[in-house]
């Protein structure tokens, strides 16, 4: 699993290096994790399975065996919680 | 999230599984099979959480009390919703799921013919209203009366959780907001409810 966060204090974590493995380029600087990175592996699933689905929440509940409330209110959730990780991020940029 | 199916929790939360015209359907064929055992039975849902034995009524007035009973709350739920806050959900979940809720009543039913309920109602229009023939309640009744009566109260309190889970689960509510408006919404129903029977099924007609 992709580590987010300190294990020390729970801080988000940032990416220090990153490295090309054809000709092993590095670069180093401090970079924030993209968003949608910041979103917890079933969330990440879960949005790749709505793009999959063309956005289709009826389609979606069907294959998973869930009721259409049940994806529905997920979608809704994770919408909240892009919001309030935009909002920290704006933030953390003033 | 996985759809993969568990019985705990579907009695937690029923509506993760089961929402929209299947709830619907299903609700009502679970209605139906009530208003044909309390037509049977004499037992009358005349109230959103009320069970009474009486003898009166024809199979329609059965089947009316169940769909008044789930109209009622689901409308005033809908209603407040929209009152509530800018919520997106679809009102067949609301509809649908509501009458899914009531479903436990069903098995109210049963348990009023397959334990002494009925006979002690029936002891008690005897004894207290003068009405019906002698009834002779023994020791063993008693025990399984007790035991009836309390398996109803707890239909009862598992009914109007799963109505309070539709509602707060089908729009997403927050809990807070979800507990208070529904607690409102549920105490206007039930009196509204009990106004319409005292209107429509005069006390006369009750017998008590």
């Amino acid at each position: 699993m992709f580590p987010k966060k300190c294990p020390g204090c729970a801080n988000n974590l940032k990416v220090e290096k990153l490295i090309c493995d054809n000709c092993n380029t590095e670069i180093r600087g401090e970079y924030s994790l993209p968003l949608l990175m910041k979103l917890s592996e079933p969330e990440q699933e879960f949005i790749i399975q709505f793009l999959l689905y063309s956005g289709s929440l009826k389609k979606m509940a069907k294959k998973l065996k869930v009721s259409y409330p049940t994806v529905r209110n997920k979608l809704d959730n994770m919408r909240d919680k892009i919001i309030s990780i935009q909002k920290e991020e704006g933030e953390n940029d003033r | 999230m996985t759809g993969k199916f568990n019985f705990k929790n579907f009695i937690i939360n029923p509506f993760k599984y089961v929402a929209g015209y299947k709830s619907l359907f299903i609700g009502l064929l679970f209605l139906i099979g009530s208003a044909v055992i309390n037509y049977y039975e004499n037992i009358h849902f005349d109230g959103i959480i009320d069970i009474h034995y009486n003898s009166y009524g024809g199979i329609l007035l059965y089947f009316g009390e169940g769909i008044f009973n789930w109209l009622l709350l689901a409308l005033l739920l809908y209603l407040g919703t929209k009152i509530v806050g800018n919520l997106s959900y679809r009102s067949i979940d609301l509809f649908g799921t509501q009458l899914f809720a009531r479903i436990p009543f069903f098995f109210a039913s049963l348990l009023y013919v397959i334990t002494p309920i009925r006979k002690f109602s029936k002891y008690i229009f005897w004894k207290y209203l003068n009405k019906g023939s002698q009834v002779v309640l023994t020791s063993l009744d008693y025990i399984f009366l007790t035991a009836g009566l309390l398996l109803v109260l707890f239909i009862i309190i598992y009914t109007v959780y799963l109505m309070y889970k539709s509602y707060s689960f089908v729009t997403n509510m927050k809990r807070k907001k979800a507990v208070l408006s529904f607690i409102i919404i549920f105490i206007i129903a039930e009196f509204v409810s009990k106004i319409f029977f005292l209107i429509f099924l005069p006390v006369e007609n009750l017998g008590l």
